[in-house]
């Protein structure tokens, strides 16, 4: 409050409210992935091969959600106490980890058969399932590629980037109505945070990889809303 | 032992004043400052923990920072600063002592970082705990939040014996008319500001005050965090380099700032050992005048 009051508020970036090292942060998941080896493969098949069928099966679509959710689960039991370590903020954003795996499996669980990808655009299918699939292959790839190593590759299972990037393009395929914006909200804030975090830590690739998810389902919602009157 | 004249005149031909001694020799206390108010000697180059010792549990950190604070301890030790506002570095401090068991030579710093008052104690006790400390050597008000209830409390400790030395922090150049203020008011042992070759606000006034006050300065952000080690990386080294006897740009860097008459201690952050020398080695050399600063200051501005 001080600052704000003596003018130096302006000397403020976001850097300083970094408390950690970017080596730091990659550790993290060098850590998860051993711990969680070798299960990393089996999870991304096994979510490959959801999304195959997902889209032609409402009972199937419902059940990718489902397994969507265990995916928020592993993050928030594998990668949130790790990380809330060095960054006390993630305590307050763990919560809404599960917030979000209570939503996905309790549709999951619980949904009409019917509800879902009827009356989805074909934009929105295209570009939700390349998110998905982008967030299950290149998150891990881009580790091998950025960092120069697979060993601290964000993987879908443990790793929040790919759950969250994975539900936004999930949820703008296969879902619409408010059920589909209500999947949105926390993928969303924790792109928001994941992207800018990383860019202010120096992982601008990352970061940037991130950002281009966030604006592509952006766009695929908005310019690929349906022609018919009503909700989006 | 009773003291006879032959004693006596071999201890005070014994003692540095006297003794002669060989050209190298001469650099031994170089690298230490007086603290102003006790004179009492420290290492001018002490070791901060700011992100470099936010690691968590993570073996491998752990272990890398014990090996920092290892080096350290054998360069010579001395300050070793750190905050409950470090995430988890206080505990990588305590896990380190306990790895390398070797507590000396130690100069233990921390800071109260609370706008409560009241809980300044407890925090500090957890930090106690956190670096497995008997008692701290300094304690400071972090970024002057709450500065006169805490002072209160801090100037309580040294009082009973509980505390050695009392100061206060800012950082990034931020509340330096506070900072001054303070200065003014209170027989602190030290303050704590951001000072380096280009950031020199200090310079003008609070760096004067507190040779004034007696008031030890410990100086945080000597590399801008490694920004300015990173933007000078690919220059090549200006060609007073070698006078000063530095070897790298972290080396003049860190020349600039621990050779200001009014500087007492450093506290540069690293993750690496081999940096840990090469920062003490920055004390042992030649340092520059008063007159080579100013060049220094001028030629690396137009860099």
């Amino acid at each position: 409050m001080g600052d704000w009051l003596m003018g130096d508020w302006a000397s403020y970036e976001l850097q300083d409210f970094l408390l950690f090292a970017e080596p730091t942060y990659w550790r993290l998941f060098e850590r998860l992935n051993a711990a969680f080896w070798p299960f990393q493969i089996p999870v991304v098949l096994v979510l490959l091969g959801g999304l195959l069928v997902g889209f032609t099966s409402p009972r199937m679509r419902r059940g990718l959600f489902g397994l969507l959710g265990l995916c928020w689960i592993g993050a928030a039991v594998g990668f949130a106490p790790l990380y809330a370590e060095i960054n006390w903020a993630m305590a307050y954003l763990a919560p809404l980890f599960w917030v979000q795996a209570i939503g996905m499996l309790g549709f999951a669980l619980l949904a009409r058969a019917s509800s879902g990808a009827e009356g989805t655009t074909f934009l929105r299918l295209i570009a939700g399932m390349s998110v998905a699939v982008a967030a299950m292959l290149i998150w891990p790839l881009a580790a091998l590629f950025l960092r120069g190593s697979f060993s601290s590759a964000e993987v879908i299972g443990v790793a929040p980037d790919p759950a969250a990037i994975a539900t936004l393009g999930l949820a703008t395929a296969l879902a619409r109505g408010w059920f589909a914006a209500a999947l949105c909200v926390v993928p969303l804030i924790w792109c928001v945070v994941s992207a800018v975090s990383l860019i202010t830590m120096g992982a601008l690739a990352e970061g940037w990889l991130v950002g281009a998810a966030v604006i592509a389902i952006l766009a695929a919602r908005l310019f690929g809303a349906p022609a018919t009157a009503g909700r989006a | 032992m009773t003291l006879t004249r032959r004693r006596l005149i071999g201890a005070c031909l014994a003692s540095p004043l006297f003794a002669a001694r060989p050209a190298l020799a001469a650099d031994e206390r170089v690298d230490m400052r007086r603290i102003p108010s006790t004179g009492a000697e420290i290492p001018v180059v002490g070791l901060g923990t700011w992100m470099t010792f936010n690691v968590g549990s993570d073996p491998a950190l752990l272990q890398q920072s014990a090996d920092v604070m290892e080096a350290f301890f054998a360069e010579g030790g001395g300050m070793i600063d750190s905050s409950p506002m470090y995430g988890s570095a206080q505990q990588t401090i305590g896990r380190g002592l306990s790895r390398i068991g070797r507590r000396e030579p130690l100069f233990s710093a921390d800071k109260v970082w609370t706008s409560s008052v009241e809980d300044g104690p407890a925090q500090m006790e957890m930090t106690r705990s956190h670096w497995t400390v008997p008692r701290f050597d300094l304690m400071q008000v972090h970024n002057l939040r709450a500065v006169e209830g805490h002072l209160e409390t801090l100037f309580a400790m040294k009082d009973s014996g509980a505390l050695a030395h009392v100061g206060v922090t800012t950082s990034h150049g931020r509340r330096h008319a506070e900072l001054e203020d303070v200065m003014k008011r209170h027989p602190l042992d030290f303050v704590q500001l951001t000072y380096n070759v280009l950031d020199r606000e200090a310079e003008d006034r609070l760096l004067p005050l507190a040779r004034e006050r007696g008031i030890g300065v410990i100086v945080n952000r000597p590399f801008r965090r490694g920004a300015l080690i990173e933007r000078f990386r690919s220059e090549p080294l200006p060609s007073w380099a070698a006078e000063i006897g530095a070897s790298t740009w972290a080396q003049i860097l860190l020349k600039y700032v621990i050779s200001h008459p009014d500087v007492t201690v450093a506290i540069p952050a690293t993750t690496r050992p081999a940096h840990v020398r090469e920062n003490k080695q920055a004390a042992r050399g030649p340092l520059p005048d008063e007159a080579f600063r100013q060049m220094m200051a001028a030629d690396i501005s137009t860099i």
